[in-house]
């Protein structure tokens, strides 16, 4: 930190005092702020493992069963049969704030009803897809928090990192500099009144 | 000229693959050792410079459907009728898929691009039917032509409207049967009723399994003349469960089973037809009857060939591609 600005002055070596213990309490903050992130990331990433794991199990199972469906019936069978359902799959969020985080969190899914929609030939995929799609949007929401998440994360903690290995070390640096050139300044000030009172003696006598 | 037809029936089912052929060109590992096993059949010289999965599709239905076309051509006066009248399920297709390309907004161009070529006097414009905004548009174009009763189903699902053009065709080809020579006519009415009962079987089903209105499945099941009478699937599907469904229809409880165990309906559909055609093998050897099992026997190669493509370009495992075939469920195609 440069000495621009600053002056040789206990008030002022005060007020950086003040401020170097404010500056602390909000690296505290930050750091609990930092726990309190990598927690709740840490559940969400464990859940979205098992999400993930029983996601790929199913959509292999799909991937198989829309081939094995491509493979009887065709290309454009299999392109049009969405043709059949008049709904689309609706879904409501709302907001919620962790750590001050606004992340979206799943209200409502809104399925369409397949039923008396579809040929018996297709009603049994369109399920399977439907259910999937439902899996698939529960887990895009939680992806979604999770970089919502990563990203204040990692805002957090080049704020903590920079707090507590830049400011904090520099406010400490400047403190000790100036409190040094205080001491040093009421040392001179002590051996300038020493010899002032000596010569106001030596007058005397 | 039924007795050339019949016998250009036989001169060209020598040109089908076998059961035992399809099956090895099941194991083919690539799309183009695929192609290089057709190239001394019928599918040579479609193939020859096909790449991509779409046109090996495209050439496959193409010489199903050159096949079709030359039978049309070869045909005449009352077979002719009959036939075209019978091949009718093409342009069924192609209706039904252009009402749901409309609803899945597909590009005019693409739509025409897509559809089958069958060469029969069109009961109605295909290209003006991909022309409709709406399916509502669609179906006022269907006035006046066969498929007169799905125009009156503006408004309704697109199930119930496929239903009733299904329905349509049936009728159809039930009335031009009479154009064929009694024991030939009962034979097609019964094989017929095989694929009427089969799809009815399968509409039964969707209540206890899938949850439908029964209202919905009795739209979708049909009156076969031969086969078992509606009302039994209607009550069949009144079942509250599948084991009573099952119970209500012996007759077509494996393939009841087969369905809801995850077999594709066309599947088993096309090898209990194919069944009952090959086990009249015999007799039919030198009838009109004989025409229509070549017709299902090209339809049942084209279908397995294309199973065939797409399970390598999924790389489906061997088992399972297996039992996507129709000609490897029954005895020698």
């Amino acid at each position: 930190m440069s000495m621009r600005g600053i002056r040789l002055t206990k008030g002022f070596l005060l007020e950086l005092k003040r401020r170097l213990r404010f500056i602390e309490d909000a690296r505290r903050l930050l750091e609990m702020k930092r726990d309190g992130l990598i927690k709740e990331l840490t559940t969400r990433l464990d859940e979205v493992i098992r999400f993930r794991e029983e996601i790929s199990a199913r959509a292999e199972k799909l991937r198989t069963r829309l081939a094995s469906f491509h493979s009887a019936y065709g290309t454009d069978e299999l392109k049009t049969y969405p043709a059949y359902l008049d709904e689309r799959l609706s879904v409501e969020l709302i907001s919620k704030s962790i750590m001050g985080v606004i992340i979206p969190e799943l209200k409502s899914i809104q399925v369409p009803d397949l039923r008396n929609k579809y040929p018996p030939h297709v009603i049994s995929l369109a399920k399977e897809v439907s259910s999937f799609t439902e899996i698939l949007v529960e887990l895009s929401i939680l992806e979604f928090v999770i970089e919502r998440l990563s990203e204040e994360l990692r805002k957090t903690n080049i704020q903590v990192n920079a707090l507590k290995n830049v400011i904090i070390p520099s406010y400490k640096s400047l403190i000790k500099r100036l409190e040094d050139m205080l001491s040093e300044e009421m040392l001179e000030e002590f051996v300038r009144i020493k010899m002032v009172k000596d010569i106001l003696m030596r007058r005397r006598a | 000229m039924r007795a050339y037809l019949i016998s250009r029936c036989h001169g060209l089912a020598t040109h089908l693959l076998s059961a035992r052929a399809i099956q090895d060109i099941a194991y083919s590992r690539s799309l183009s050792e695929f192609r290089d096993v057709l190239t001394p059949t019928d599918y040579g010289a479609r193939l020859m410079r096909v790449e991509r999965i779409n046109q090996v599709e495209k050439a496959l239905s193409r010489v199903f459907i050159e096949r079709m076309n030359y039978l049309l051509e070869i045909s005449s006066g009352g077979d002719k009728d009959f036939l075209e009248a019978y091949l009718r399920r093409i342009e069924l297709q192609n209706i039904m898929r252009i009402l749901r390309k409309i609803v899945i907004k597909v590009e005019k161009a693409e739509i025409l691009d897509e559809l089958m070529p069958i060469r029969i006097p069109e009961a109605v414009s295909l290209s003006d039917l991909a022309n409709s905004r709406s399916i509502d548009e669609a179906l006022s174009k269907l006035e006046g032509t066969i498929y007169e009763g799905s125009a009156k189903l503006r408004g309704e699902k697109l199930i119930i409207i496929e239903a009733a053009l299904r329905k349509a065709y049936y009728e159809e080809v039930l009335r031009k049967l009479r154009k064929i020579p009694l024991t030939d006519g009962k034979r097609i009415e019964e094989l017929i009723s095989l694929e009427i009962d089969l799809s009815n079987a399968a509409a039964s089903t969707l209540p206890p399994a899938h949850g439908y209105n029964v209202e919905v499945a009795e739209k979708l099941m049909l009156e076969s003349p031969r086969g078992l009478k509606l009302k039994r699937f209607i009550e069949a599907s009144r079942s509250p469960s599948i084991e009573e469904l099952l119970n209500k229809l012996p007759e077509y409880s494996d393939f009841i089973r087969g369905l809801l165990e995850g077999i594709e309906l066309d599947v088993m559909l096309l090898r209990s037809l194919w069944r009952r055609v090959y086990a009249q093998r015999i007799q039919t050897y030198n009838n009109f009857f004989y025409v229509i099992r070549y017709i299902l026997a090209c339809e049942i190669e084209y279908r397995d060939l294309r199973a065939i493509a797409f399970s390598i370009h999924h790389q489906i495992p061997l088992e399972d591609r297996f039992k996507l075939l129709i000609s490897a469920g029954v005895t020698e195609a």
